[in-house]
């Protein structure tokens, strides 16, 4: 049948399943949705809050990608109306320890609005959530803020984890934003701002492009990107007393005992005053060790919910792309539409002055491959990856653009392209990401998907190898 | 039409037309209505409007497909030959295109559609069908081999289910699937209640309004499947809507069964959404709603004993006259005021009858009341405005059947979540619809004295279970927004900001709708200094953040073009129809240029104004030509004129802002032709 779409609907929708869940007080309900179908939830009775996050009476909300958990403290009844791949309630929850942590961090947030507003007193908690991966930091995470918002708080959230689906932006990203608004119940932590209007107010984030899966990669530029965001969020805070008496809520990379530098390190910059430590024991001790010395820091061990899952690479890899997708093409609610652009980057068309330069970088993969490749290179291009030789950024030489940046995302760099150095490109936050959709090196010129309509700005661009390249249509 | 000096062009025509239907976002009867009766008197332009209709339906995004679809079956059925011809030519790709693209929901209710096309327009005296047979058959083909090749999959569905759930679970959803699609009415008519009259005039004379009746049963052959089914709770509606006016008491009479119960609130349920997707920040249709999916929740998942099924037939006998007192009538004081009016009715009646402790009033009542209390005897079914329902309503309290705070005592439903469900809470929450929800208990929050509070940050302070932390959770904020979940604190402050809260959503709302015709995109992050100075406190414009992120990064955006150069350029239409384009005043063509900001065509010294380009000089010329004040009542006049009868329409504020933005449109428009004539002369 040549109808697109039709037949696989079709079939999802005839074996659709409406039915109601009654949920007892303290009780969870899980669910799973994979990508081509979808579930709507409509809570008709009681409360109930996905990650934190209270759900209205009545509104339907819909999943599409996600495996997410509802949860009541004084039980509910919901409507549910689609088909998930699977769903069960359970009663095992560690949500009371959670909300434990919680109501000890406002305490610690209702002392320091009490103290004046200059005082180190003033200070609200800054938390650092660590476990290996898969424990449910990033749920925690999604918990305490939305607990902190319902509460009137203005909590600033710090996600430092660059192998996941980002928060607010890309995945491969380190991103922080204050959040004094309710969050998005089926988009996670919401949007960033659009030229739409949108129900749930837009979080503004500060956005740097680590692009690499793993701290481990580039640990240098890591930290550097660590220390910079560290002193964004603490200038924000010293100005905003409401975010400074809330504090700090931060997301970290898997981590385990392997990484305790990494730990004192992110401690350091954001001067953390208390780590939760989720699903790993081993982790919570060498944590609680090293920090046995520093008063300033208490560590806490939690317990990881019963119904975290293991999500397969591909699972993960297509909520990766979803985020991707909806950076550009947004969502249900609000469709956006980016726009096709070409880049000019030859450089005799440059010289004219009127056309942008292009100076498109690179992240250098700090593990085996970048090193030995530049035994590899041109002889001009050796001197230069010797010359950079530290760097953790390298230029892009136009003859050597082509189309392995063909189907991945690079970010615009808030540098100018002009007179950006390493260091400049290394550490400078992003700007937005544009999707190399086509690169012809004949004519050199590139073909781009750019969020904003008009001309892409005369920026320095920035390649990664994470996320990897993916087709956008 | 009284303008009829200088007939309008069919393309000029169409442009208005399309610029109409860009409006056209929800399924509502009088916005597919008004456009009905544009098509009719303008037959002259048939051809040329059938098209914008079809481009319209293949272009629009698919939650507008449907309201646009309704329109073609609207004006086939209403004003027949030669737009029947017209649309006829391309039905099966048209159907076919927007069947494709639109959810399920949607897609039954296009094949509940193409059904009526099969028939003969009821009412007409020719007995062959809308369409002709080839042309509904070659869909049908197409709908088939979809099915057949959806059961395929559902099978194989089917047979994993079965080893998941065990047998028979498959029939019961399909069965369960089935019910709601078969009792839904004729899609064109949804919004219109049995009985009343349709919100324009007559103006055609009774063609128009015959075929025009609400809700023509499907005067269906025995052999086709849906039919027999279709009419049975389509029968039970029009007996309790006809006999809740009329007072007999035959039906309750009976202990109802939950079955009938069921049929009865569909239809209800289904105006109650007609009537919020029209008036989304209505709360109180959003509670009645809500209430009344609910009960339907309960009447399906429980057994209830007779006496409460009568009582819950009782309440509904109440509501179906509230839901189905027509939302206009002539001369009513301000819009605003009827909503109010017509939920006191509600409140009253529904108090007046659930009072527990009084007697039971029989249905009839509803007509004896007014007739106790000296009133005009009011037809409830067809002609209760809401000014005489206020009136009912004072009389009452005057008369001492109702005190007037007795519309208080029950909290609404929600307050109480950990209460078991059951039936009597929610009736209660119906009889709540209409009251400003009150939030019980204390602000226990600011109570909580956070020093003395037993938690510590060690691991083994946090895994003692404290159940008293869920209300600090919830109450240190208990006043919360119902749309969005954000909390506000039950002081006179708290309640000032929620005020402006709802006020905001409404604003997005609108804005919303509006964005959905232009293409919207993602705004670049801002860079660090930015990020450090923002505060989210004015956060209740979104697009603060957005214009702020637009304005301090890069002035190349296009959305900071707009702001400021929009009075130079318009980017040229995606349209190839409208490439061609010229000013409506001076009838010369745009330069066309490509703009080096925006890397796009643009037509210079071009400003767009209500879906028209004009030049810069000359929309200015225009709109200086009349002074500001005397410009809306004329336009007015004007857009009455043009659009022959303009019916009033008050219950919808967000449709009476759009029509204001009509006016505007048809106004230079109509002057345009005034002037281009004296020019001739």
């Amino acid at each position: 049948m040549a109808l697109p779409g039709l037949d696989l609907t079709d079939s999802i929708d005839t074996a659709t399943t409406s039915f109601t869940r009654e949920l007892k007080p303290h009780h969870e309900f899980r669910f799973e949705v994979s990508p081509p179908s979808s579930t709507t939830i409509r809570l008709t009775a009681g409360t109930a809050e996905l990650f934190g996050t209270e759900l209205s009476k009545g509104l339907p909300y819909t999943f599409t990608c996600a495996k997410p958990a509802i949860y009541t403290w004084t039980g509910c009844t919901l409507a549910v109306d689609g088909a998930p791949a699977s769903e069960y309630a359970s009663d095992e929850t560690p949500m009371s320890t959670y909300l434990n942590l919680h109501i000890a961090l406002e305490k610690q947030r209702v002392a320091a609005a009490d103290c004046p507003p200059t005082t180190d007193g003033a200070q609200g908690p800054r938390i650092l959530l660590i476990g290996p991966a898969d424990v449910g930091k990033t749920t925690l995470c999604k918990i305490l803020t939305g607990y902190a918002i319902r509460q009137g708080r203005k909590p600033m959230v710090v996600n430092l984890d660059c192998g996941g689906e980002g928060v607010l932006s890309l995945p491969g990203t380190l991103s922080a934003a204050s959040f004094g608004s309710v969050m998005d119940v089926e988009d996670g932590f919401g949007s960033s701002p659009m030229s739409a209007p949108s129900a749930i107010p837009v979080k503004l984030p500060l956005v740097y492009y680590y692009g690499l899966e793993t701290p481990e990669a580039g640990v240098r530029r890591y930290k550097k990107l660590v220390t910079r965001m560290g002193v964004a969020v603490n200038s924000r805070l010293e100005e905003d007393i409401e975010a400074k008496n809330t504090g700090l809520i931060i997301d970290a990379p898997p981590l385990d005992q392997t990484n305790s530098d990494l730990i004192s390190y992110i401690v350091a910059e954001f001067s953390i005053t208390a780590i939760a430590v989720l699903g790993s024991e081993r982790l919570y001790n060498t944590t609680s060790k090293a920090f046995a010395a520093t008063p300033s820091v208490s560590v806490v061990k939690l317990p990881s919910s019963s119904g975290v899952v293991d999500r397969e690479p591909s699972f993960k890899r297509a909520c990766r792309d979803a985020a991707i997708k909806r950076y550009f093409f947004g969502d249900a609610k609000c469709t956006l539409s980016p726009y096709t652009v070409s880049i000019d980057f030859d450089p005799a068309n440059s010289a004219g002055g009127a056309a942008a330069v292009l100076a498109l970088w690179e992240v250098v993969d700090s593990g085996a491959d970048a090193r030995t490749n530049t035994s590899f290179l041109p002889i001009g291009e050796d001197e230069l990856a010797l010359q950079h030789g530290e760097d953790e950024v390298r230029r892009v030489e136009v003859t050597d653009i082509g189309n392995r940046f063909e189907n991945t995302v690079l970010a615009v760099l808030q540098v100018d392209a002009k007179d950006a150095g390493a260091k400049d490109v290394g550490e400078s936050a992003v700007m937005g990401f544009v999707y190399v959709q086509e690169v012809d090196d004949k004519t050199k010129r590139m073909k781009v998907l750019s969020p904003v309509p008009g001309r892409v700005p005369p920026k320095a661009l920035l390649a990664g190898k994470w996320p990897e390249g993916m087709f956008l249509t | 039409m009284s303008f009829n000096e200088e007939v309008p062009s069919p393309e000029e025509l169409a442009e208005d037309y399309r610029s109409s239907l860009e409006d056209l976002s929800v399924n509502s009867r009088w916005e597919i209505t008004n456009l009905t009766v544009i098509a009719k008197e303008n037959i002259h332009a048939a051809q040329a409007i059938s098209k914008v209709i079809e481009e319209h339906i293949q272009k629009t995004s698919p939650l507008r497909k449907l309201p646009a679809l309704y329109l073609l079956d609207s004006i086939a059925k209403n004003v027949g030959t030669p737009y029947t011809l017209f649309f006829g030519r391309n039905l099966y790709r048209t159907f076919m295109d927007a069947y494709s693209l639109v959810e399920s929901p949607v897609r039954r209710k296009l094949e509940e559609m193409l059904q009526t096309w099969k028939q003969p327009v009821p009412g007409s005296t020719s007995s062959n069908p809308l369409f002709p047979a080839e042309t509904t058959r070659k869909i049908d083909n197409a709908l088939i081999k979809a099915r057949t090749a959806a059961v395929q999959q559902q099978q194989k569905q089917m047979k994993q289910d079965n080893a998941r759930f065990g047998l028979g679970q498959p029939s019961a959803a399909a069965n369960a699937n089935a019910g709601p699609y078969r009792s839904t009415p004729t899609p064109p008519m949804l919004a219109n209640g049995q009985g009343q009259p349709g919100p324009y005039g007559p103006p055609q004379g009774d063609q128009l309004a015959n075929r025009g009746t609400p809700q023509p049963p499907p005067p269906a052959p025995p052999s086709q499947d849906p039919a027999p089914i279709q009419s049975l709770p389509h029968t039970n509606y029009q007996q309790l809507a006809a006999h809740l006016g009329l007072g007999g008491a035959n039906l309750l009479g009976k202990v109802p069964t939950t079955d009938a119960l069921l049929n009865d609130i569909r239809p209800l349920i289904s105006t109650t959404q007609t009537r919020f997707a029209e008036n989304p920040w209505d709360i109180e249709v959003q509670k009645r709603l809500k209430a009344l999916l609910d009960l339907q929740t309960i009447l399906s998942t429980q057994q209830l004993p007779s006496d409460q099924l009568s009582q819950i037939k009782d309440q509904l006998s109440r509501i179906a006259i509230s839901v189905h007192v027509p939302p206009t009538i002539p001369n009513l004081p301000p819009a605003s005021s009827a909503p109010v009016a017509q939920g006191t009715n509600l409140a009253a009646l529904l108090n007046q009858f659930s009072k527990p402790q009084g007697p039971p009033i029989p249905a009839r009542a509803s007509n004896t009341l007014p007739a106790m209390l000296n009133l005009p005897t009011i037809p409830l079914n067809s002609g209760t405005g809401p000014a005489p329902a206020k009136n009912l309503f004072e009389s009452l309290i005057s008369a001492g059947l109702l005190k007037p705070g007795s519309s208080t005592p029950q909290p609404p439903a929600a307050s109480k979540p950990s209460t078991p469900l059951n039936a009597e809470l929610l009736l209660s929450g119906l009889m709540g619809a209409q009251l400003p929800s009150i939030i019980q208990g204390t602000s226990s929050g600011s109570n909580v004295n956070w020093e003395t509070l037993d938690v510590e940050l060690n691991s083994a302070s946090l895994k003692i279970t404290r159940p008293h932390f869920v209300s600090i959770l919830n109450d240190s904020l208990p006043n919360k927004c119902g749309s969005c979940a954000r909390r506000f604190t039950n002081t006179e402050q708290g309640r000032k900001e929620k005020a402006a809260h709802l006020d905001w959503h409404f604003r997005v709302h609108q804005r919303i709708s509006d964005s959905a015709k232009h293409a919207q995109f993602r705004s670049w992050y801002v860079g660090e200094e930015d990020w450090i100075k923002f505060r989210e406190d004015e956060e209740y414009s979104s697009a603060t953040a957005a214009g702020q992120t637009a304005r301090t990064s890069d002035q190349n955006t296009v959305s900071t073009a707009q702001e400021s150069n929009s009075q130079n350029y318009v980017p040229v239409p995606n349209d190839p129809t409208m490439s061609n384009i010229t000013c409506p005043v001076c009838k010369e063509k745009f330069a066309t240029v490509l703009h080096p900001d925006t890397e796009d065509w643009v037509l210079m010294d071009a400003i767009k104004s209500g879906g028209r380009i004009y030049h810069a000089s000359c929309f200015a010329e225009i709109s200086k030509e009349t002074p500001p004040t005397s410009a809306a009542a004329a336009a007015a006049t004007v857009a009455a004129i043009s659009r022959g009868s303009t019916p009033e329409h008050n219950s919808n504020t967000i449709s009476k802002g759009k029509r204001k933005a009509d006016v505007r449109i048809t106004y230079p428009h109509v002057r345009r032709k005034t002037r281009a004539k004296a020019k001739a002369h």
